[in-house]
């Protein structure tokens, strides 16, 4: 499904919407967010134009990935206008270092490598200012442009819940969750991406995993009726 | 409300259905994030980056593929300059530093005592003052070439006896390791004979000292023992003779004993003896034997005997008292060549061979002229340094290859920078170098430099001995700072002083400057030790030397080592670099005026100028480091008072920035040198001597009417031609006005009936008398023979029976 993943499929359906901004949201199933026009032999094209200084081709780069860079980054970082600022430092080492980067490589775990690790720096930046804290509540959204449709599948404070549990993770298994079940790398991508071994990231994994399923148990009150899979 | 346990799934199926359920709930949690259009916020940034993409190489290699071959090429040529210059590197350290010790910093001197005809030899730890005797009956040791051991040959007389000891010496504790009788030889007092002189050599390798002797006789040639001692025991391991094999000669002089590399790892001994004519006491016809010994076996390897002369000239006799290169390949020496230049001459230590000279011509025009020098070698042993001071010409040699590099003119050597003049020479310098250039002209080669030029560990700067006059007047006049970079004088520490010998520390930190000082009854050492970086005075010493002793000779052990091993010790801790050195303001003194009456006054001034340019120091100068003294004074002192003077210093005050200046009384008729020392509050102090020469005061006879008179020179001709007789009149006239002392006044001492003239030039002194032929006019013949400046001394004896002498001017000799 990833990779290839250009076309809307499972329970979450087809979701276009305008925000207010007037931006076209394209949500894909496989969270990757990329534009429905960049094929992936299309992308090693682009990437060789900018290599050769092609604006055009960054333009095409950068609107393919921003969505998917600022849903990352705002897991990551938890804060909207960190998610901003992660998403448009990334795309400015992207296109700092894409002459030195090999076309025979994946540009996508490259891309999202770049991304979790000025995350990474944002958060130790905000660790030594301590005026700015994680904003995970709802209360961080206001004037959020919110998909009424997945809204109606999952209300705010719930998806507030799921941020919850994804920032008490901590890192590393932060970036490895996001980086593989939200920007659907395959776990080898990821370790490229990170910079770690394959055996690394699936540890990582588990323990995220077995972290998430407590965290979201321990929230859950009972009787719940709200449930996002069954 | 949010519930991701589902209903227990099957075993496979658990993990997928749970990484579904998460991927939907972290998705549907990112719905919250922002949308925006961030192409907008980078296009700028973008099209800034993009002006300067691709970097301009990566245009050459457009494909990444392309560029991955060319970082390889390129990495692999980086490998392959790296491993090339660390093999180059390693070769070298083989070749020269991978077997250089390191030595202490320490100074050695050897005295020789008159009454006992022996030579002591006496240590002084660079730092110190404190001097540690260490020997007697001995001379300079020979330095291992790991620096660690010392070796004396010993020498004392008992019962009629000569015994000659080999002693064994730490050189870092100067405890004694180990000592082995080496020779007992019979002594007749009445004729000296059979056995004049027990002469032997040694030799050190890692593991053995080789001792190489035989006994000296006019009548009778002995063969050359070599033997061989364990270094660590000193216990006797070989021993093989040498008979070098020239009929109707002997072994006469020196021999050399040198351990020299080899093929491969191994190593030979070679012996250099020089040879007399059997039954003749002066060897005037030296002829040298070459024997080549394989090690550790002792078997004769290549003998060449006599050593063949190049046919070039100069020629060169008693090989074996030669430097060795640093390679160990050669032998060499610097020789005088004609006309007037120098020559290094090399001997090929594998074959044996005396190779042609290589002529240095350092501007001399004249035959056997005589041109003082001094040398050094480069830390690295591969280049020679001679120079020449009075001509300020220096020869690079590169020695591995026998080449000479250049001659370059030393800016300000010759010339001399501010301040720098040596004073002029007292009464009795005069007399005596006047009588001595009548006498021997070899007697009057002053420049007489036991040790050489030093070159700093970094290699930026070389420590020359200064000299003034030429030839055989030359004179040894304080230190050169030379700059290596540029070959400029940067510097000039004690001008005006007569050093002749110098050593560095091994940090190159401080530098000792040795002059001898005889009272006629012994000779001492003065010692100065100088702070390189600052040139401010670290300390000064006295050697001391008991009466009938002789302070004979002076070296660092680190110049021992580059004796022996043509190349500097490694400092321990590894070569430590002299700190930068940024030259100090020159102290520039002047009197004014040079010349005046008893009882004038006279303004004495010195300026701090940066010594390149010569200007005054400014404030916040880059380049030259001045630092305000604490004070400046001057004194006047007859020059043959030299340290002793007692002259009540006169201040001197600051007039500008860098300026000081201050008067006095001249006072009684005489020649005064001016000296100006400035003080530092940290107790370091620099003085220079104006370079206008002494203050000259010509006394004032108090006439009748109480006007002041001089006594005034004159001549017919003006300048005397030289051999051909002139007329010298002297004539008291008016101080003030000039004017001849009136028909009918007297001086209140009276007038002299007659005036002994005496006149003085570096040729020689003469004598004249000038009868009175007038009132106050007195007159008569002198002949100049040489066509030279003549100082006119003046003699008389007053009415009081007062003798009075002061110079009265000069004479100036012209040539036909």
């Amino acid at each position: 499904m990833r990779g290839e993943g250009l076309g809307v499929r499972g329970s979450s359906g087809t979701a276009n919407q305008t925000c207010s901004s007037g931006i076209v949201w394209i949500a894909t199933e496989d969270g990757g967010g990329r534009d429905a026009a960049v094929q992936a032999d299309e992308e090693q094209a682009l990437v060789l134009a900018c290599q050769h200084g092609d604006l055009s081709a960054y333009e095409r780069l950068v609107r393919a990935y921003q969505d998917a860079a600022l849903r990352s980054a705002f897991l990551l970082t938890g804060n909207r206008q960190a998610a901003e600022d992660v998403a448009q430092n990334a795309f400015l080492q992207v296109f700092r270092h894409l002459a030195r980067f090999d076309t025979e490589r994946a540009f996508r775990p490259w891309f999202f490598g770049i991304l979790a690790n000025e995350a990474r720096q944002h958060l130790r930046r905000q660790r030594r200012q301590p005026t700015v804290a994680w904003s995970l509540s709802s209360d961080a959204l206001d004037g959020a442009c919110v998909d009424p449709l997945l809204d109606g599948l999952i209300r705010n404070d719930e998806r507030a819940q799921v941020r919850a549990a994804l920032a008490a993770l901590g890192e590393p298994f932060r970036t490895t969750a996001v980086l593989y079940y939200v920007n659907n790398l395959a776990v080898d991508e990821v370790a490229t991406a990170l910079g770690c071994r394959v055996g690394t990231v699936k540890s990582r994994l588990h323990t995220a995993r077995k972290r998430l399923r407590a965290a979201l148990a321990t929230q859950a009150a009972p009787g719940a009726s709200n449930q996002i899979a069954g | 409300m949010l519930h991701l346990r589902s209903p227990r799934p099957t075993q496979a199926a658990a993990p997928a259905q749970e990484d579904q359920r998460l991927r939907a709930a972290l998705h549907s949690a990112s719905l919250d994030a922002p949308r925006a259009d961030l192409w907008p916020r980078l296009q700028p940034a973008a099209r800034q980056q993009a002006a300067t993409r691709p970097r301009w190489w990566w245009r050459f290699v457009p494909t990444w593929q392309a560029r991955r071959v060319a970082l390889a090429f390129v990495s692999l040529v980086l490998i392959a300059a790296i491993a090339a210059s660390a093999w180059e590197f390693f070769r070298m350290r083989a070749a020269t530093l991978a077997t250089t010790g390191t030595v202490p910093d320490t100074l050695l001197l050897t005295t020789y005592d008159q009454h006992a005809q022996s030579s002591s030899v006496a240590a002084m730890h660079a730092g110190t003052q404190q001097i540690t005797p260490i020997l007697d009956g001995t001379n300079m040791p020979v330095i291992s070439p790991d620096g660690k051991l010392l070796v004396f040959t010993e020498t004392t007389k008992d019962n009629g006896r000569w015994h000659t000891t080999l002693v064994a010496y730490n050189s870092a504790t100067l405890a004694p390791l180990w000592r082995v009788p080496v020779d007992d030889s019979p002594y007749n007092a009445s004729t000296n004979s059979p056995y004049l002189a027990f002469m032997s050599t040694v030799a050190i390798s890692s593991n053995r000292v080789y001792l190489a002797g035989y006994h000296y006789q006019v009548d009778k040639a002995e063969p050359i023992v070599i033997t061989a001692y364990d270094r660590a025991s000193g216990q006797k391991r070989e021993t093989w003779q040498v008979d070098v094999g020239l009929p109707g000669r002997m072994p006469s002089g020196n021999v050399g004993l040198y351990v020299t590399p080899s093929s491969g790892s191994n190593q030979s001994l070679v012996l250099i003896a020089t040879t007399g004519v059997l039954g003749q006491q002066n060897n005037m016809q030296p002829q040298d034997a070459y024997f080549r010994f394989h090690l550790p076996d002792g078997k004769l390897e290549a003998r060449v005997a006599p050593v063949a002369q190049s046919s070039t000239q100069p020629p060169f006799y008693y090989i074996g008292q030669s430097q060795p290169t640093a390679d160990g390949q050669s032998l060499y020496r610097v020789n005088y060549a004609n006309p007037g230049n120098l020559a290094v001459v090399f001997f090929d230590l594998p074959t044996g061979t005396i190779q042609p000279p290589l002529l240095a011509p350092l501007g001399g025009a004249t035959a056997n002229d005589y041109v003082p020098y001094e040398q050094a070698v480069s830390n690295d042993g591969r280049t020679l340094y001679m120079f020449a001071p009075t001509r300020g010409q220096l020869a690079i040699v590169d020695l591995p290859n026998r080449r000479l590099v250049q001659v370059v003119q030393i800016a300000n050597a010759a010339q001399g920078t501010p301040g720098a003049s040596r004073p002029a020479p007292s009464l009795l310098e005069r007399v005596w170098h006047g009588l001595r250039g009548l006498v021997v002209r070899e007697a009057a080669a002053k420049f007489d430099f036991q040790g050489a030029m030093q070159v700093s560990p970094d290699g930026h700067w070389l420590y020359a001995i200064s000299a003034t006059g030429a030839s055989y007047e030359a004179t040894a006049n304080g230190v050169l700072v030379i700059d290596m970079t540029t070959w400029r004088v940067v510097d000039r520490w004690l001008p005006g002083q007569e050093p002749n010998a110098l050593a560095l520390s091994n940090d190159g930190k401080h530098l000792y400057v040795n002059s001898w000082q005889s009272d006629g009854n012994s000779q001492t050492a003065r010692l100065r030790a100088i702070d390189t970086s600052s040139s401010a005075s670290v300390f000064e010493t006295t050697l001391p030397a008991a009466a009938g002793s002789y302070v004979t000779s002076f070296s660092s052990l680190a110049d021992l080592y580059r004796d022996r091993y043509g190349r500097s010790p490694r400092t321990p801790g590894g070569q430590t670099a002299a700190q930068p050195f940024i030259p100090p303001a020159a102290i520039v003194p002047s009197v004014n005026p040079t010349a005046v009456t008893a009882g004038d006054r006279v303004t004495i001034e010195a300026r701090f100028v940066d010594p390149q340019s010569g200007n005054v120091v400014t404030p916040g100068q880059q380049g030259v480091r001045y630092d305000a003294p604490t004070s400046v004074t001057a004194t006047l002192c007859p020059p043959e008072q030299g340290n002793g003077c007692q002259s009540t210093p006169i201040t001197l005050t600051q007039a500008t920035y860098g300026v000081y200046r201050g008067d006095t009384t001249a006072p009684d008729a005489g020649v005064f040198t001016v000296q100006v020392t400035a003080h530092w509050a940290d107790g370091s102090y620099r003085s220079a001597v104006p370079p206008s020469g002494p203050l000259t005061v010509q006394p004032a006879f108090k006439g009748m009417d109480n006007h002041r008179y001089i006594l005034k020179l004159s001549a017919d001709p003006a300048q005397p031609v030289v051999n051909q007789e002139a007329t010298l009149r002297a004539t008291f006239v008016d101080a003030d006005t000039g004017a001849p002392l009136p028909e009918n006044v007297s001086l209140v001492d009276g007038l002299p009936a007659e005036l002994e003239a005496d006149l003085f030039a570096p040729a020689g002194v003469s004598g004249r008398t000038l009868k009175s032929v007038g009132h106050g006019v007195y007159q008569g013949p002198v002949k100049l023979f040489s066509a030279q400046t003549w100082t006119v001394r003046i003699s008389f004896t007053d009415a009081n029976g007062k003798l009075i002498t002061f110079a009265s001017g000069t004479l100036q000799g012209v040539a036909k």
